[in-house]
């Protein structure tokens, strides 16, 4: 009998070399991330990978066998719905190849579960078509009231009649204040959408504010010709509010209604106590909403009229603030309508709160404006000129420079009490300006930024560089005239905001 | 009863899913002259039948009759060469082709 050789015979070597050499495909095959199946031409199943058994959600043993189908894929690949039990589904992009298995023509598809990646196109489509929309809209917007101010402006150079040189600044003004109220109401809702708004909240009269709103806008409604009534408790109702933001909430539903109402139509406000709330209600007989529009009415850049040629309807941001800020109150607002053509109805509703204490009566203070030093950092002649002329009005004495060199070598000759520094100036730009004011006059002079950057890292930034204050472009002179004012108690220079 | 029957599994309606459905019917109208009949199963309102059906993905196109029975997924909206992809040999006017395989029933 012949001894059996302790090494292996040839064929065990083949043997050993195609095992292993199985196993490494196999090992390719399993640990691939995409799926991986190999169909009969029939389109039966006779091989599934790991990753295979994941996207269409059962084990190997249940799929072998089963027809999957004969992919029909024209292109490099297509998409398909994977049927999850309980209805849910996945969407896993297909690719075939022909191939062979045991001999025979066969098919070898690999699948790829592209549901995420789906869902963040779709955002991102999403996104780019509200963005477009929104510029649309935006541009839209801008045009109508600068179309009146470029009018008005017309109309002042050549009208010589007393009346109708009022009329044009009335425009002017009303429509200046239009376009502010659209840009602040942009900035605001991407404040609060970053979370990036601090309420002040004290004890309010609810009642009380709500007069107050119903008073500044009642020119707005008697220019639209519309009939207003007001509805409120007889005692007060007090709830922990922003007041500054309750009035910003209030005064967007009431202007909403206006736009939205017809010449000789009514709105109507009601406040009063529901359990523990406090419910304000905005009514109004105008064009009303869709009953398919009263969830989305919230969303930004929503308008109740899509069609921007016959919109003049604002950026479509009002209401978006609205629902942010009395959601940051811990209230809710709901809109209503029985339709187009049916009027509409805002409650906002927020936590009623216990009266406060009676408050301590402080001697009113009276600020003595007197003559300053003004030195005026502006870039954009127009705006130099007409601040300084405004100024000169004031009875200040005011410089100006037009870019940020001559902002720096002109300090020095000034000398001025206070400085309004544009940020974005040729040469140095603000920031550099007040680095370089402060670091050679420290305290003395007071800086101010006077920028259309208005978020709250732009204001950092500023005070960051030096700047005393920072305001946002366009000016409100009254808040202006407050800081100049607080040149006589300046010597605390502490930053401000306005 | 038509000579051709077929039944197509969508998930939900969308306008790929209605724009496979309208290429199905022109195929059927000028390809088997009419001579068919084509079920649409919305599987997310009868997981049943899909289940009965064996269906795993959708879009799905099952030819239930003649036999041999024989299913095909993927894209519908070009439906150049699918008859023959579901062995459906009966062509009323001559039409592209693009399956490379013989395509067996189930």
């Amino acid at each position: 009998m012949m001894r059996q050789s302790k090494q292996d015979s040839p064929v065990d070597g083949l043997r050993r070399a195609l095992h292993a050499s199985e196993a490494r495909f196999r090992a390719i095959v399993d640990r691939s991330a995409d799926g991986i199946i190999v169909l009969r031409s029939s389109g039966e199943i006779v091989y599934v990978n790991p990753a295979a058994e994941v996207v269409l959600d059962q084990q190997a043993e249940r799929l072998i066998g089963k027809n999957f189908g004969v992919p029909a894929v024209p292109g490099d690949a297509t998409e398909i719905e994977v049927i999850r039990d309980e209805g849910a589904k996945i969407i896993a992009e297909i690719r075939v190849v022909t191939t062979h298995w045991q001999g025979k023509p066969a098919l070898l598809a690999t699948l790829r579960d592209i549901t995420e990646r789906n869902q963040r196109e779709r955002e991102i489509r999403e996104a780019i078509e509200c963005r477009d929309h929104f510029l649309a809209v935006l541009s839209h917007e801008l045009r109508n009231p600068l179309a009146s101010i470029v009018s008005a402006t017309e109309v002042l150079r050549r009208a010589d009649d007393d009346n109708s040189q009022r009329q044009a600044r009335e425009v002017i003004e009303r429509e200046s204040r239009h376009m502010r109220r659209m840009l602040d109401d942009l900035l605001d809702v991407s404040r609060v959408t970053k979370g990036k708004i601090t309420l002040r909240k004290t004890t309010v009269d609810l009642v009380e504010l709500v007069r107050h709103v119903a008073g500044d806008n009642e020119a707005l409604m008697r220019e639209a010709d519309l009939r207003f009534k007001l509805t409120v408790s007889a005692v007060p109702l007090y709830a922990q509010a922003d007041s500054t933001r309750i009035r910003q909430v209030l005064t967007n539903l009431l202007t909403n209604a206006v736009r939205y109402s017809k010449p000789r139509g009514h709105i109507w406000i009601t406040v009063c106590c529901e359990g523990d709330e406090h419910v304000i209600v905005v009514c109004d007989d105008g064009v009303g909403i869709p009953q398919n529009r009263l969830d989305s009415i919230f969303e930004p850049f929503e308008q109740v009229e899509s069609d921007i040629s016959r919109s003049n309807c604002g950026l479509g941001m009002g209401l978006a603030l609205v629902k942010k800020l009395v959601g940051l109150h811990g209230g809710s607002v709901m809109a209503s309508s029985d339709g187009p053509g049916l009027g509409s109805e805002f409650a906002v509703r927020l936590p009623a709160a216990p009266a406060p204490d009676p408050p301590v009566i402080k001697q009113p203070q009276v600020d003595e404006i007197q003559p300053r030093k003004i030195f005026v950092v502006e870039d954009n002649a127009d705006a130099r000129e007409t601040l300084k002329m405004l100024l000169e009005l004031e009875g200040h004495v005011v410089e100006t420079a037009a870019d940020g060199r001559q902002a720096v070598d002109l300090i020095d000759l000034h000398r001025p009490d206070l400085a309004l520094v544009d940020i974005g100036l040729p040469i140095h730009d603000g920031y550099e300006v007040a680095r370089r004011a402060r670091k050679r006059w420290g305290a003395k002079v007071r800086l101010v930024a006077l920028t259309g950057y208005g978020q709250p890292e732009d204001r950092r930034r500023a005070l960051d560089a030096g700047f005393d204050a920072h305001v946002t472009k366009p000016l409100d002179y009254t808040r202006l005239a407050k800081l100049i004012a607080q040149l006589d108690s300046s010597n605390a220079s502490q930053p401000t905001t306005a | 009863m038509p000579t051709y029957s077929f039944q197509f599994f969508v998930s939900g309606e969308n306008a790929k899913h209605l724009e496979a459905i309208e290429s199905l019917k022109k195929l059927g109208d000028s390809c088997l002259g009419g001579d068919y009949e084509l079920k649409v199963v919305d599987v997310t309102r009868s997981p049943e039948i899909a289940r009965a059906s064996g269906v795993l993905a959708t879009p799905t196109l099952i030819k239930t009759a003649p036999a041999p029975r024989a299913r095909i997924l993927g894209d519908f909206c070009n439906c150049g060469g699918l008859l023959q992809q579901l062995g459906v040999a009966k062509s009323r006017k001559p039409h592209h082709t693009l399956a490379s395989l013989d395509v067996v029933g189930e």
